[in-house]
């Protein structure tokens, strides 16, 4: 009976277990054996099979996969083999890295970039980045410094990061009387506009203002006017988040404010990014203004075509928030969305030339209006779009491509060029390598002062004091 | 004068003779064991030796000793993490218990078979529905538009001011434990109700014949009756209490985690999603312990073993 009670115990922890131990003991790759990461003999054309594991950049469904990777093997010469799971990306990278698969280029976010890294899972491709005319050119410096990890770089470009941009409904702010190019950029001057709007809309559950408060990227048009940026920064040899200093408190109270007085979506506690979206729809008009990435400006615009709307009836428009005292703004553009060479990577010139590719017109091409013949035609140097194309939305893993002079041969969607303009105000926030917990702890304390549990003075330094004791922030 | 040696058999043991006999029932059995010992053992295995190393993606994993255990212990979110694991767990087990109780009581009482089965389905139907679904349907519930607040202000007048349930630290462990224990009461329902159906109806007939009321019968004849099964249910479910991940990892969000981010959430995302596999397992391992604790006292504590030994 004992070994019954023993046996059944360990039973109900083998499921647990199970799920990690894909990840525990494997020992398979050696990186002491990876080729050379400086770069091989230059005049050498690549061949051969480069394996690449992809999360968003590709075709939409298996067919399209395979049109996706014939379309880059014809480009490249190479012979490219890509795996895109249906979910649970990083779970199955993991997974696979730990088994021993060989990949020559694995797709990341910035914050996995930096655990790779830290892993010692990627190679470091440096020197070929600088022999490469290709990767040097064509990329604005400025992305390459953004993920440089002590003068080392591991990976090339999946797509140019583009920015948030506050998005306003300019149908509903004619209709109160708005402007949106008269908006006075102050806090005071957007509480204005949400009141506005809230008297102009006697909607059940409409809000003018919904902000996704648990994720800090929708936070920086606003505290721009305090002159504060997102994320943790070094101030005076110090990492200091300011969101959780005392020059953050009139923007926490401005927003306690808004939410006092009907004009903040109380679920912007709980809603995501996806549900903020929803409500910005043209069949929803539950909001009239937001933060979100400038393409998602175009692709609300596209849709509302799409289903027949003019833009006479919805259009939305993007500005860049609050001025700073010093009289520019601050946006949050997006961090990298990269593909790394793994440590254990055959085919390094392979990967290189699949980078290279990806930097060029043709490549930005690829990536973005998809692949000739099924998501549109060429006539000379005409471009017409198909059906399956239009509904793609111009994005096939790089709606921006990383190349700084990519034209697009079909225009970009409504929109998206006059919130690009506002690019010029953004910068990335210094990666975390656990990003989503410091997220979370802005959003919690954030939600608490917003709905006044505790006061901003107590919010502010409960944060910092949180964040100090996760290792965020320095004391 | 030496005696002849005579060659002694040894009898073999009590053990060599049981395979024997029951070879061919161990012979079946063998498929199942190797299944289980690669599956579940091997891995269990594997995952404790992880947590005495130190694990990368890429590379020969090397022993840490008892850094992974340091960094666990030692991290203020595991410890938060592991009350939330067993407030949220035993209340959800206690609840759904009960409440899968009444209804098979309740169930057991109704004589039309067409809504005895329709009840049956209605309260089953969450169980086998994912938490995805589940999770989103309550959310949506608890919204400041949802049901729930809809049926507030109706109660309340229009000056009622929604809300916000789901970002209220208050009510979350709550939220947790009810949505858990509606998704799975069903599940315990029909457990209770197969056992309640399997007493001998002559009981009940003697005790009608004595004059004894539907409510003293449910509880002095029903309820002892299904006091084994009872027990097997709460051992299942006492062995799960440290095992939710999926209604955290939906219903969850950045100001409820501090009450109701549990063990297997932080284990997921150390080891999935930052890659620290070390202090994943390591985590993992300290659940498993904990599981067999608190399994083995309930056991005791319930008497469990005495039941299927008398």
């Amino acid at each position: 009976m004992k070994k019954t009670k023993v046996l059944s115990g360990m039973l109900a922890g083998c499921m647990l277990m199970s799920a990690l131990t894909g990840c525990g003991g494997g020992s398979s790759a050696d990186s002491g054996s990876t080729p050379s990461a400086s770069g091989g003999d230059a005049a050498a054309t690549p061949t051969g099979t480069v394996r690449i594991m992809s999360n968003v950049t590709g075709g939409k469904d298996d067919a399209e996969m395979k049109l996706f990777s014939e379309a880059l093997s014809k480009a490249t010469g190479l012979t490219i083999e890509i795996e895109k799971p249906a979910s649970d990306y990083n779970k199955v990278l993991m997974q696979k890295l730990q088994g021993g698969e060989e990949y020559d280029l694995i797709y990341c976010g910035a914050n996995e970039y930096v655990q790779l890294i830290d892993q010692g899972a990627l190679l470091d491709i440096t020197d070929r980045v600088k022999n490469s005319e290709i990767l040097s050119n064509n990329i604005d410096p400025q992305e390459w410094a953004d993920i440089t990890v002590d003068g080392k770089v591991y990976a090339g470009f999946n797509k140019k990061e583009v920015h948030r941009v506050v998005q306003l409904n300019r149908q509903m702010l004619e209709a109160a009387g708005i402007d949106y190019t008269k908006i006075e950029p102050t806090l005071d001057g957007y509480y204005k506009v949400f009141k506005a709007l809230k008297e102009n809309n006697t909607t059940k559950d409409f809000y003018p203002f919904n902000c996704v408060l648990s994720e800090s990227y929708d936070l920086q048009p606003w505290f721009a006017s305090a002159g504060l940026s997102n994320g943790v920064r070094e101030v005076n040899g110090k990492k200091t988040c300011a969101y959780a200093t005392e020059e953050a408190i009139p923007v926490w109270e401005w927003f306690k404010k808004l939410y006092d007085e009907g004009l903040l979506d109380p679920s912007s506690f709980v809603d995501q990014t996806k549900d903020m979206r929803a409500k910005m729809e043209a069949s929803s008009l539950k909001t009239a203004v937001c933060v979100d990435w400038a393409a998602w400006l175009g692709l609300h615009n596209s849709n509302a075509l799409a289903g027949g709307i003019s833009q006479d009836q919805y259009e939305i428009v993007s500005l860049p928030g609050t001025q700073t005292p010093d009289g520019s703004y601050k946006l949050v553009k997006g961090s990298a969305s990269l593909f790394a060479v793994p440590a254990n990577a055959k085919n390094v010139d392979g990967a290189i030339k699949v980078l290279e590719y990806f930097a060029t017109q043709e490549g930005g091409e690829l990536l973005s209006i998809g692949m000739e013949g099924n998501d549109y035609t060429k006539e000379g140097s005409a471009y017409t779009q198909t059906e399956t194309g239009k509904a793609h939305g111009n994005d096939h893993g790089a709606p921006v491509p990383i190349f700084k002079d990519f034209v697009n041969p079909l225009g970009y969607n409504p929109g998206v060029e006059e919130a690009l303009a506002l690019g010029q105000y953004a910068s990335v926030d210094p990666s975390l390598a656990d990003e989503d917990t410091y997220k979370k702890t802005v959003g919690k304390w954030g939600i608490k002062m917003v709905k006044g549990e505790v006061s901003a003075a107590d919010g502010v330094k409960g944060l910092s004091d949180e964040l100090a004791t996760l290792g965020f922030t320095d004391k | 004068m030496n005696q002849p040696k005579t060659a002694v058999r040894r009898r073999p043991g009590k053990l060599v003779r049981a395979l024997h006999k029951h070879r061919f029932i161990y012979l079946m059995l063998l498929p199942i064991a190797v299944y289980f010992i690669l599956f579940s053992y091997y891995p269990l295995g594997l995952g404790i030796v992880s947590s005495f190393q130190d694990v990368k993606l890429l590379g020969n994993a090397t022993f840490s000793g008892l850094s992974n255990y340091r960094y666990v212990f030692s991290n203020p979110q595991y410890s938060q993490a592991f009350v939330n694991t067993l407030i949220v767990g035993i209340g959800t087990f206690v609840l759904q218990f009960v409440w899968g109780l009444l209804i098979a009581l309740l169930l057991n009482e109704v004589k039309n078979k067409v809504a005895k089965s329709a009840i049956q389905s209605v309260t089953y139907i969450p169980y086998l529905l994912s938490w995805s679904v589940v999770g989103g349907l309550w959310i949506l519930l608890f919204s400041p538009s949802g049901m729930v607040n809809g049926f507030l202000e109706l109660v309340k007048g229009a000056e009622f001011s929604p809300i916000v349930f789901m970002s209220e630290a208050s009510f979350a462990r709550a939220i947790m434990i009810f949505t858990g224990a509606w998704k799975g009461a069903g599940y315990y329902a029909v457990l209770f109700l197969a056992a309640i159906v399997g007493i001998d109806p002559s009981i009940y007939e003697s005790a009608s014949i004595d004059g004894a009321s539907r409510l003293r019968q449910i509880f002095q004849i029903t309820v002892p009756n299904i006091v084994p099964t009872m027990k097997v249910v709460a051992m299942l479910g006492i062995m799960g209490v440290m095992r939710n991940f999926d209604q955290i990892f939906i219903m969850g969000n950045a100001s409820i985690y501090d009450k109701v981010r549990n063990l297997l959430y932080l284990i997921y995302t150390d080891g999935i999603t930052q890659f620290k596999i070390g202090p994943a397992t390591a985590g993992a391992t300290l659940v498993l312990v904990a599981t067999l604790i608190i399994s083995a006292v309930a056991r005791k504590l319930m008497r469990y073993d005495d039941t299927y030994e008398d």
